[in-house]
């Protein structure tokens, strides 16, 4: 079958979900950006081959409750510098299922994700503000991610839904605005003073009402920082630098499937 | 008159060549290590045109284009990206952030300081 027949029988939908790998000590959340009913775009900087095996859950924090999956790498790619810095390095698996009952989950699983895709009517409380809080230490950056969130609300969000940002220096004050008040998006970056990005979406984790906070986490430090912000419990993470529109569709993605899970 | 150009660039090399030709041009040059800088440069100053690096910490420099074009009155300026990245990937990250043109760093110095002159001059 063409690679093109492929796509048309199973079309790939553009949505990040979280991946834990099953191996304890070899522990490392990644991210799916492209997803099927057969087959996966794992972004991971790992060292896997054409041919392993690879066992892990799918899941979205809050949203989503952890799903088991087998899958065979086919290919990888980069990191390709010619490519630019904004080349996701990472791998094409296949699913590989032993019965029909996962089959079917996974087939129900990315019926659910498509439907996250589709157009969203209008919020039904459309005078309820739409607030996103972002925790950042730097106050130029926190400026463009209030750039970049204005943006997002001016293209997607209702007008009547009037937008309210709360800035946060660090994590400690993200948590008094978080602790008084129900968001719709945080951002939180990982190396604030007074209580780190971790910190902070572990506490708002912890409670209950906030498990289905779509949070991005956003850092510098790469994978280590990575795999310490979704064990906290974040949606996605994001490394800077930023890319706008990555920053935007991302925010779509998971308030989309927020509004429909 | 000498026009006033801004680098951004993290690279302490790129800014020092790159200043060096573009002053060798005739421009009044500020070198600026990153976004920080230049939004206080641009508080006291305005230039004639800027140059941006993409690859720079915490945002790219495309996302920075927007904001600063947007957010700091900079419209009519001339907002360049400047970066080493594939030409095809600059062409599309400049147009997709509304930059007023591209250099590509493999063009070398000469392509860079007559590309500057281009846009100055079409800026009048």
């Amino acid at each position: 079958m063409s690679s093109t027949d492929n796509k048309r029988r199973h079309p790939r939908i553009s949505i990040i979900l979280k991946v834990d790998y099953a191996s304890g000590e070899d522990f490392l959340a990644d991210y799916t950006c492209n997803a099927s009913d057969t087959g996966l775009f794992i972004a991971t900087d790992r060292a896997f081959s054409p041919g392993d095996v690879l066992d892990f859950s799918l899941s979205f924090p809050g949203l989503l409750p952890p799903i088991q999956c087998r899958a065979e790498v086919r290919w990888r790619k980069g990191p390709d510098p010619a490519q630019g810095a904004d080349q996701i390095p990472g791998i094409g698996v296949v699913l590989i299922f032993e019965t029909d009952a996962e089959r079917k989950r996974i087939e129900d699983l990315v019926t659910r994700l498509r439907q996250a895709h589709q157009p969203s009517p209008a919020p039904s409380a459309p005078s309820v503000p739409f607030r996103a809080l972002l925790a950042e230490d730097n106050p130029l950056v926190r400026e463009m991610l209030r750039f970049a969130v204005r943006k997002y609300h001016s293209s997607q969000i209702p007008k009547a839904r009037v937008l309210e940002v709360f800035e946060a220096e660090d994590g400690q004050r993200g948590w008094e605005h978080i602790s008084q008040r129900k968001f719709d998006i945080a951002i939180v970056d990982y190396f604030m003073p007074v209580m780190d990005g971790g910190q902070l979406i572990r506490k708002i984790r912890g409670q209950t009402d906030m498990a289905g906070l779509p949070i991005i986490a956003v850092s510098v430090g790469g994978d280590e920082v990575r795999r310490e912000v979704y064990a906290a419990g974040a949606n996605l993470f994001l490394d800077k630098p930023l890319v706008l529109n990555q920053l935007i569709d991302s925010m779509q993605r998971l308030l989309q499937l927020d509004r429909k899970g | 008159m000498a026009k006033k150009v801004f680098l951004v660039d993290d690279s302490d090399l790129i800014r020092s060549m790159a200043t060096m030709a573009l002053e060798a041009s005739g421009h009044l040059v500020r070198a600026l290590p990153n976004w920080q800088e230049l939004d206080a440069a641009l508080a006291g100053d305005r230039p004639d045109l800027i140059l941006m690096d993409i690859n720079m910490p915490e945002m790219t420099g495309d996302f920075a284009l927007t904001f600063f074009k947007e957010e700091r009155g900079l419209v009519d300026v001339p907002i360049l990206l400047y970066s080493d990245i594939d030409e095809q990937s600059l062409v599309m990250r400049a147009q997709a952030c509304g930059a007023d043109g591209y250099i590509s760093k493999g063009w070398g110095l000469e392509r860079l300081t007559e590309t500057v002159d281009y846009f100055l001059h079409r800026a009048g």
